[in-house]
């Protein structure tokens, strides 16, 4: 594979991005400014970030003017290789989720949870019982009506043990699934949870009928609908007539696979290309000053490197040895040379980025280079001179991962410990370390997760079983869960803090940045945005006059 | 796609060429090889030191330039060409070795064994090469040793058909009928006979693997399933010369003058021994 | 005759399908696990299943006789990423390689045979030279490379011609053949000098045979010799060529796919390598293989019927 293209992206990661889905809303018109209002909501507060969001627009000066119809081809480096939502892989499939598909709830560009296939939903006080009303004349793409059914038969899909979805861990609490009226739908909980409907924003919602035609025909409410597709190669979407939030702006999206970067840059600046898709960091510096080419960022970028070792084996079972490996990251050079400065970093090694809402720096160590506690931290974790740990990499897709790993072991030389640097093809790489559970003792292997800003669900990953880390901290699960039964924001932030506070005196893994993923865009076109994690969204985008 | 061009090129009549063409390849030849082989000594600086001096054209202070993360190109490439050449020379030897056995015996078995032993090469050369090095790159993975071993066996089929026709044409040669008559025991016949006549074609066959092994270890490193990360070989360089095509020309275009003056170089040699061997048996 | 190479040819393939299956089940790689794309959570119950569904646990031999037999059906099983049928994956991309393998040639021919009567006409001659040197760099230049140079001096720097962006032939022809020159260019580069070269050789062979000579001394004009008489008898060996040359030019498309992003076999076949997707690679792989080896048949049938004298001779032998 040629750079990025293999992106197994979300790899692990409880992935779930909160500001999902903002198609024209309700409104029936053409325009796009996105999102739909958020005064319908019945009752949340609960789910709003306290401030911020993590999106960005591609700005859009007053002298163009959205119109409504044409077609865009937007880039992305390996194409998409199927359509069923539940069992995706690849973040690029990602794109398909708001264009094709709704969820019950999603959120705006701002980060907030708002309806979308349900108008209003509200809690019982223990945050067990959670009932959504849905929303009247909702069809699918075939003319069928969506009903609360539907809602129940999607659930029960996802929650099948054998649909290998990634949002398993985000709806596991889910213990039953009931449509209690024709326009009600009500789900009781295990365990409380405040921020059930941020949970369910990427659960889309797919007429479970016609499940085995999916690979062609994929029956979803969503602004449009496939025309072709070849998978890997490309697919054609064309705006859905019969979609219930207006027709979506332009007559056409197809999203195609670039192969390789070279010609994928030039490909945009002749104008074959209008967006590309998560280029490759080292291509970004170029677009800076374009006339033509804009490049749009997320606001809060929430990707992160997680560099996971075993806690349960020799040598990182030692919290000392997790330690003086945050100590020994020189995360400046990491964000300069591996990520060329397209991130922030995070001293504190939190997975929450610094200018997340939830972030809390109170009371955090800062692990900012330290060869001298890294050293005194490895010996006393028994890790001596002359030592050999290994970085476990893939091979080929990440160039950015192994300028980490030649970075930290020149740093770790230093201090005279050998690293090892293996890179290996996708699945001997998993293997190693995946399902959790597994013991690799010396093992460093770099990974990333693709997360909302909402800390629920990114520092999630690190519950027991979940991260491949096999870390199991009692205090921390108790943070955590206290936190996520907590309704009122405030004190959510103080019960966050808390749990910031034990990962990073614990180390479970390491988190040396926060990474951007940047997308090309032609100026001749608006209403781009970008998830933190990096998703891009194209549903309110249309041409303009310009 | 190339060893029957070159083995085309081999034995097509040509316009005779001084001596010199052969030995000026040589010579280029074993620069190149000496440059790299001796990367460590004679680099200009550790391949994988990194420096805020980014895609830097050639200069004097970086010979032939810096790529995305500022490492020194010239230094790059003459550690990548150790791990090409040497899984080219690695390939060609496995395909010697190999290529030898199989076509002495089936040389020598006639019959039934030469039969499945030809048919076997037929096979394998049924399927177009750089598809099975995708099966087997795909079966075993593609460590700088399990390249070396699979392009080696990929221009086993080849090799072996040549050798087994060279013998084949020695033995009905008169000199060897006499050896045969005079009551010669097999392996002294292939030691002292066969092997010394072969020798010239088999060495214009080793250059042509060579060249070959080469071409495919570049092609399946190019396009990404070849020599992976931290590894470096000439063909991905060239992969990462070309992403980055628009910051730096001579990022893509120096490895890839690597690869093409030892094609040639190899190519050249080739002819110029095939040459000689003509000639020698006319 | 035909009946006999057409049993060489099945048995041929028999082979090779055989060879492709045992040597993909050879490794421990998992393709589930790939497939999964790492599920946080998952169960090794579910592992187990997703397994089961796939197959991958009946005996080795099991699993060979449902492919063949499936084959048979024209049913080529499920990719193991994305369940997809992998008859559907390939009947989308077949057209693509095919064009892309006949343009290639359609342009070799159009390289090769008059560079191939130039250079006869003076032997040793300037031209001939230039052209002998021409072809040997030509031939020497691994085609990725070649691709890539085509790439960066009328996609990047002239813009003239697209990189990628493949049109497929039912929606534009016009578009389509854009996007085809380069790739089609770049493999003629590699497959024109071989047929050069040889079609060369056996010109000149024709050339010094008794009847040129004859046809010479009536009088006949140089190019009504070369046309008439030479290039003519010069077809039967160059077909033969020719066969073989689309077998190198079939493997080189997996290359220059990938190069030029066209949605052929030859990519598809690279991109299931990476996601361990088997169950497409075989497929791909005997797909292709099986193509070379039909058209060494349709070579043989087809020399057999320009030239007689084979006809007779292989009947005899």
């Amino acid at each position: 594979m040629r750079h990025r293209k293999a992106l197994i992206a979300t790899l692990l990661s409880a992935a779930m991005v909160l500001a999902a889905c903002s198609s024209g809303g309700s409104g029936g018109s053409t325009t796009t400014s996105g999102g739909s209002s958020s005064s319908d909501t019945a009752n949340q507060n609960s789910s709003t970030t306290p401030s911020g969001g993590s999106s960005d627009t591609a700005a859009a000066t007053p002298t163009e003017t959205p119109v409504s119809g044409g077609s865009i081809t937007v880039g992305e480096a390996g194409g998409i290789p199927q359509l069923n939502p539940a069992i995706r892989t690849f973040a690029a499939e990602e794109i398909l989720f708001p264009l094709l598909w709704n969820g019950l709830t999603k959120t705006d560009q701002d980060g907030k949870v708002v309806p979308d296939l349900a108008t209003s939903w509200k809690a019982s006080d223990d945050q067990k019982t959670w009932t959504f009303t849905l929303r009247d004349g909702v069809t699918f793409s075939d003319g069928s009506a969506f009903t609360a059914q539907d809602v129940v038969d999607t659930f029960e899909y996802y929650l099948k043990p054998t649909t290998a979805t990634q949002e398993a861990n985000k709806i596991a609490t889910i213990e039953s699934v009931k449509a209690t009226e024709p326009n009600t739908v009500t789900f009781t909980l295990k365990a409380p949870n405040a921020l059930f409907p941020s949970a369910i924003v990427w659960i889309k919602m797919m007429k479970m009928s016609a499940l085995s035609t999916i690979d062609k025909d994929p029956i979803g409410t969503g602004p449009f609908v496939v025309k072709d597709f070849v998978p890997s190669d490309h697919l054609t979407l064309v705006r859905n007539d019969k979609y219930f939030g207006g027709p979506a702006p332009l007559d056409q999206i197809k999203i195609v696979a670039t192969n390789d970067a070279a010609s994928a840059s030039s490909s945009l600046a002749s104008g074959n290309l209008d967006i590309l898709w998560a280029l490759p960091l080292s291509n970004v510096a170029q677009y800076k000053n374009s006339d033509k080419i804009s490049i749009v960022l997320p606001k809060t970028p929430s990707q992160w490197p997680s560099w996971e070792v075993d806690t349960t084996s020799p040598p990182f079972n030692n919290v000392k040895a997790r330690q003086a490996l945050a100590y020994v990251v020189d995360r400046q050079q990491v964000l300069d040379a591996a990520y060329f400065g397209e991130g922030e970093l995070s001293p504190t090694n939190d997975p929450l980025g610094t200018s997340n809402p939830w972030f809390s720096a109170n009371g955090l160590t800062d692990y900012s280079y330290n060869l001298n506690k890294a050293k005194e931290l490895f010996a006393e974790a028994g890790v001596k001179a002359g030592d050999t740990l290994t970085w476990w990499g893939i091979a080929g897709s990440y160039p950015e991962w192994n300028t980490s790993g030649q970075i930290l072991q020149a740093s770790l030389r230093q201090i005279g410990i050998n690293l090892k640097i293996e890179n290996n093809d996708i699945a001997t790489w998993v293997a190693k370390f995946y399902p959790a559970g597994k013991s690799y003792p010396g093992l460093i292997v770099p990974n990333f997760q693709s997360t909302p800003v909402e800390p629920a669900f990114s520092i999630n990953f690190l519950l027991k079983g979940r991260c491949e880390c096999n870390w199991d901290d009692a205090n921390f699960t108790a943070a955590y869960n206290k936190a996520l039964a907590e309704p009122d924001a405030d004190k959510r932030k103080a019960d966050w803090a808390e749990v910031q506070k034990i990962v990073n005196e614990q180390v479970p893994v390491i988190v040396p940045l926060q990474s951007n993923v940047a997308t090309a865009v032609s100026k001749k076109i608006t209403g781009v945005w970008v998830e933190g994690g990096g998703q891009l969204h194209l549903e309110s985008v249309s041409l303009t006059n310009k | 796609m190339a060893d029957i061009a070159v083995q085309t090129m081999a034995v097509a009549p040509a316009r005779r060429r001084r001596d010199l063409v052969a030995v000026g390849a040589a010579v280029v030849l074993a620069v190149i090889i000496a440059g790299c082989m001796l990367a460590p000594w004679l680099a200009p600086y550790d391949p994988t030191v990194l420096s805020s001096a980014r895609f830097a054209g050639p200069g004097w202070a970086h010979l032939l330039g810096t790529d995305e993360l500022g490492r020194d190109l010239l230094s790059r490439i003459m550690f990548a060409g150790r791990t090409t050449i040497g899984i080219a020379g690695g390939a060609a030897l496995v395909a010697m070795i190999l290529g030898l056995v199989w076509g002495l015996g089936a040389a020598f078995a006639r019959g039934l064994v030469d039969d499945i032993l030809m048919r076997l090469a037929d096979v394998t050369m049924a399927v177009p090469q750089m598809l099975l090095a995708l099966v087997f790159v795909a079966g075993f993975g593609a460590t700088p040793v399990k390249l070396a071993v699979i392009v080696g066996v990929l221009l086993t089929p080849v090799t072996a058909r040549m050798i087994r026709s060279s013998v084949l044409a020695e033995k009905a040669s008169d000199y060897y009928m006499s050896a045969v008559a005079s009551g010669m025991g097999r392996t002294r016949l292939v030691v002292t006979e066969i092997l010394p006549n072969v020798w010239a074609s088999v060495g214009v066959q080793a250059a042509i693997n060579v060249a070959n092994a080469v071409i495919l270890e570049a092609s399946l490193s190019f396009i990404g399933l070849g020599i992976q990360d931290p590894d470096i070989s000439w063909g991905l360089l060239v992969q990462w010369g070309y992403q980055n095509l628009s910051q730096s020309l001579g990022y893509v275009s120096f490895p890839a003058l690597a690869i093409l003056v030892t094609i040639l170089m190899l190519n050249l040699l080739a002819d110029q021994l095939g040459r000689t061997d003509t000639r020698r048996q006319s | 005759m035909i009946l006999r190479r057409l049993a060489v040819s099945i048995a041929m393939l028999a082979a090779v399908s055989a060879l492709i299956f045992v040597v993909l089940r050879l490794l421990p790689g998992d393709p589930v696990i790939t497939r999964l794309g790492a599920t946080p959570g998952i169960s090794p119950a579910a592992i187990a299943e997703l397994r089961k569904d796939a197959g991958l646990d009946d005996p080795i031999w099991v699993q060979y006789a449902r492919w063949v037999g499936g084959m048979l059906h024209g049913d080529f099983g499920r990719s193991y990423f994305n369940q997809y049928s992998v008859t559907q994956l390939i009947g989308q991309r077949l057209p693509t390689t095919i064009e892309l393998t006949f343009l290639s040639m359609l342009l070799a021919v159009v390289l090769a045979v008059p560079g191939a009567l130039l250079a006869v006409r003076r032997p040793g001659g300037i031209v001939d030279r230039l052209l002998t040197t021409v072809s040997s760099a030509g031939m020497a230049l691994p085609s990725f490379i070649v691709g890539v140079l085509l790439i960066v001096i009328f996609a990047v720097k002239w813009g003239v011609l697209p990189s990628t962006g493949f049109v497929p032939l039912g929606q534009s022809l016009g578009g389509n053949l854009k996007t085809m020159i380069l790739p089609s260019l770049t493999l003629a580069i590699a497959a024109a000098p071989l047929l050069l070269r040889f079609l060369r050789a056996s010109l000149l062979e024709v050339l010094a045979a008794p009847f040129i000579r004859t046809a010479r001394g009536k009088g006949a004009s140089g190019p009504r010799v070369l046309l008439a008489h030479a290039l003519r008898n010069s077809l039967t060996p160059a077909v033969t060529m020719l066969g073989l040359i689309i077998g190198y030019t079939l493997g080189g498309t997996v290359i220059i796919e990938n190069v030029f992003g066209l949605p052929g076999l030859g990519a598809l076949a690279v991109d299931s390598v990476s996601k361990r997707d088997y169950a497409v690679l075989q497929s791909c792989v005997l797909l292709i293989s099986s193509m070379f080896i039909l058209t060494t048949l349709l070579v043989d049938i087809v020399t057999g019927v320009l030239d007689p004298r084979l006809r007779v001779g292989r009947r005899h032998g």
